[in-house]
């Protein structure tokens, strides 16, 4: 009797740890950013300081690799690029007022930080000029790191009008900076060459990340107020946005990565990656539902 | 379905407005996995849900909740999610927060109570109380200081995240690191202390004490950093520094060694100072009057004498100052007969006597 009593309470213990661990590797968290190397995981920021790498297993995502920033960061952004030949992780947080962008390596160890007083709300990487750009948390300033030993932040533009800065996209073909603007729905375009800055797009809610097209004709941009991906034409900014995808599982859409062909974004109300193809139906999610 | 929050106004020069987005119908079963405060609306229309666990931090640091409406009588309710858009300097509290709700034709308004309202520029989270008075280190000793604190948070909790403490005067004056102990968690309003573990470079120490002798000012400043956050969602606050007026106190050794090597010199000083006519008119007289007798040459006598008014002195002095905190005053200073260089001064004064003093005031007055 005794032995029977074990071996079910093993059994039991067995299968509720297998459980939490299955838990453990789909659990996300509150997935703030992402982003992808052309040849790498999908990188996944949560809000609580957390990155999580996700990669397709049997055609399926899943998480295959974590680790954690230290404790009180809030996670804002994260870019991957390659520096030195080596695959990086360029991660923005917040700790109350003052803001921190963090290169880490692509297993977790920190190689170098740039302090922002004034807290960090985006950062994209220029990789032909080895440069990153970042939008202040509560300033409507736009800094620049070069990757260069003893590099600080150095001050590009101001995007004029501006509330509250968001996301920031480095467009390569026109060699400016587009910025979300949280409050106004609205983004900005910086030209980098004479620091002015001008009013590109209106019509949205809240944008929280913004990606460019393969071509860069178009900029994609995940709008958590209106729970939907919209586009807009690089090329008639006056042509107004159209909506890509509006699931019914969007809460708070928080991040954009290309995929292969496909769009991946992070959903931070709704704790979930959503894997949308190139029309912009739903393709798969992580955590998947049950 | 449509909600409206006004605008708080926590201070006359801050505000805090609200930004609601609408993140569509939930199920029930939604709501029953939520940790949530219940309200219902004035007219009884509608029932709402705080998630309470939904209290954090967005991705630029704003703070944010879930707000969940249910039409009575309805399965499902609509999901809002609001954020907190504060202006200026004020210290977090809990507030009750006036929303309006139109759905269908049907207005009404509710109010929901306990909601956590953070500032992004916090103001003082702790207050020290007691005086403000220096406060006494003993030199030559590892010692602690006890900082009574009281929180500013009215009812929220605070959690003090770090606490580094630096000399704003005399960073030599201290040896090794200054640590601080604490209770991480303050409750609202309550009493909390933090413990400052330090000890005196004697040496250092006694050198800044020697140039500031009077008994109400500080011989240095400590300068505590108290890092916090509020409870609920409340941002890490910048430090806040809390200035600690402190004063070296000597320990007996070495006030007594002040005291007897002031003897010395002042019995020397008095020695080598040329007696004047009356001066040797006196002690010729009073040596013919009193012959030397008992086991100690005069000089001995003397400086024993000497000595031993020193002391009385400087007892004196410190019963009179540790009871009634009176200074001693000397050439219209006020000095502090438990420090050192007051001490020793006192001393030279004491056992040099009348021609000391006299040779003292002369050169005070060129």
């Amino acid at each position: 009797m005794q032995k029977r009593l074990a071996q079910f309470f093993l059994s039991a213990l067995f299968i509720a740890s297998a459980q939490l661990i299955t838990a453990q590797k789909t659990e996300l968290g509150r997935p703030v950013a992402i982003d992808k190397l052309p040849s790498g995981s999908l990188y996944v920021l949560g809000a609580q300081g957390v990155v999580r790498a996700v990669d397709f297993q049997n055609g399926k995502p899943a998480i295959t690799g974590s680790f954690r920033l230290p404790s009180g960061w809030a996670g804002s952004d994260i870019v991957s690029a390659q520096v030195s030949g080596q695959n990086i992780l360029f991660i923005a947080v917040n700790y109350g007022l003052t803001g921190q962008v963090n290169m880490y390596s692509t297993t977790g160890n920190l190689i170098r930080s740039w302090t922002l007083r004034s807290g960090v709300a985006g950062i994209d990487y220029d990789a032909p000029d080895s440069t990153l750009f970042v939008a202040s948390g509560r300033t409507p300033e736009i800094f620049r790191i070069t990757m260069t030993n003893g590099s600080q932040p150095e001050f590009v533009a101001q995007a004029s009008g501006s509330q509250r800065l968001g996301p920031i996209l480095y467009d390569s073909n026109e060699k400016a900076l587009l910025v979300g603007d949280l409050v106004m729905g609205a983004i900005y375009k910086v030209d980098i060459a004479n620091h002015k800055s001008s009013l590109l797009f209106t019509g949205l809610t809240s944008p929280q990340a913004l990606k460019l097209s393969q071509d860069g004709a178009t900029l994609f941009v995940a709008d958590a107020g209106a729970r939907s991906i919209l586009t807009y034409s690089i090329a008639q900014p006056k042509a107004g946005p159209k909506v890509f995808a509006k699931l019914p599982q969007f809460r708070s859409p928080s991040g954009l990565a290309w995929v292969d062909e496909g769009l991946a974004v992070s959903d931070d109300g709704a704790k979930k990656l959503f894997f949308l193809s190139k029309s912009g139906s739903l393709e798969d999610m992580l955590p998947a539902e049950h | 379905m449509t909600i409206q929050v006004p605008s708080l106004q926590p201070t006359t020069t801050s505000s805090v407005s609200f930004t609601v987005q609408d993140w569509g119908p939930v199920t029930n079963s939604d709501l029953q996995h939520l940790s949530s405060q219940t309200f219902q609306s004035q007219q009884q229309l509608f029932n709402l849900d705080v998630d309470t666990g939904s209290f954090s931090r967005d991705k630029v640091n704003r703070f944010q909740f879930d707000l969940y409406v249910q039409k009575s009588g309805d399965s499902g309710a609509e999901h809002f999610h609001l954020y907190e858009d504060p202006v200026g300097v004020f210290v977090d509290y809990i507030a009750p927060v006036e929303i309006s709700i139109k759905s269908a034709g049907n207005v009404d308004s509710a109010n929901l109570s306990d909601i956590p309202i953070h500032a992004q520029y916090e103001g003082d989270v702790f207050s020290r109380t007691g005086k403000g008075e220096p406060i006494s280190v003993e030199l030559g000793t590892s010692s602690q200081i006890n900082i009574p604190i009281v929180s500013n948070l009215t009812n929220l909790q605070a959690s003090i995240d770090a606490v580094t403490i630096s000399s704003t005067t005399c960073t030599k004056c201290w040896q090794g690191q200054l640590t601080a102990t604490y209770d991480s968690t303050v409750q609202p309003s309550g009493p909390s202390a933090l413990i400052l573990t330090v000890q005196p470079n004697t040496l250092y120490a006694l050198y800044a004490s020697a140039f500031a002798v009077d008994p109400h000012k500080s011989q240095d400043t400590l300068a505590v950093y108290v890092t916090s956050t509020p409870g609920q969602g409340g941002l890490p606050s910048l430090p806040q520094k809390i200035e600690i007026p402190v004063r070296f106190s000597p320990s007996f050794l070495y006030l007594a060694s002040a005291v007897i090597l002031g003897s010395l010199i002042g019995f020397g000083i008095r020695r080598l100072i040329p007696a004047t006519a009356s001066d040797a008119a006196t002690g010729a007289a009073s040596s013919s009057a009193a012959p030397v007798t008992g086991r100690f040459p005069r000089w001995a006598r003397d400086l024993l004498l000497s000595i031993a008014t020193a002391v009385i002195v400087e007892i004196f002095g410190l019963v009179l100052f540790n009871n009634t905190n009176t200074s001693v005053v000397f050439f219209g200073f006020s000095l502090d007969p438990s420090q050192v260089a007051p001490a020793f001064l006192v001393a030279i004064l004491v056992a040099g006597g009348p021609p000391v003093v006299s040779k003292i005031s002369e050169a005070i007055k060129i």
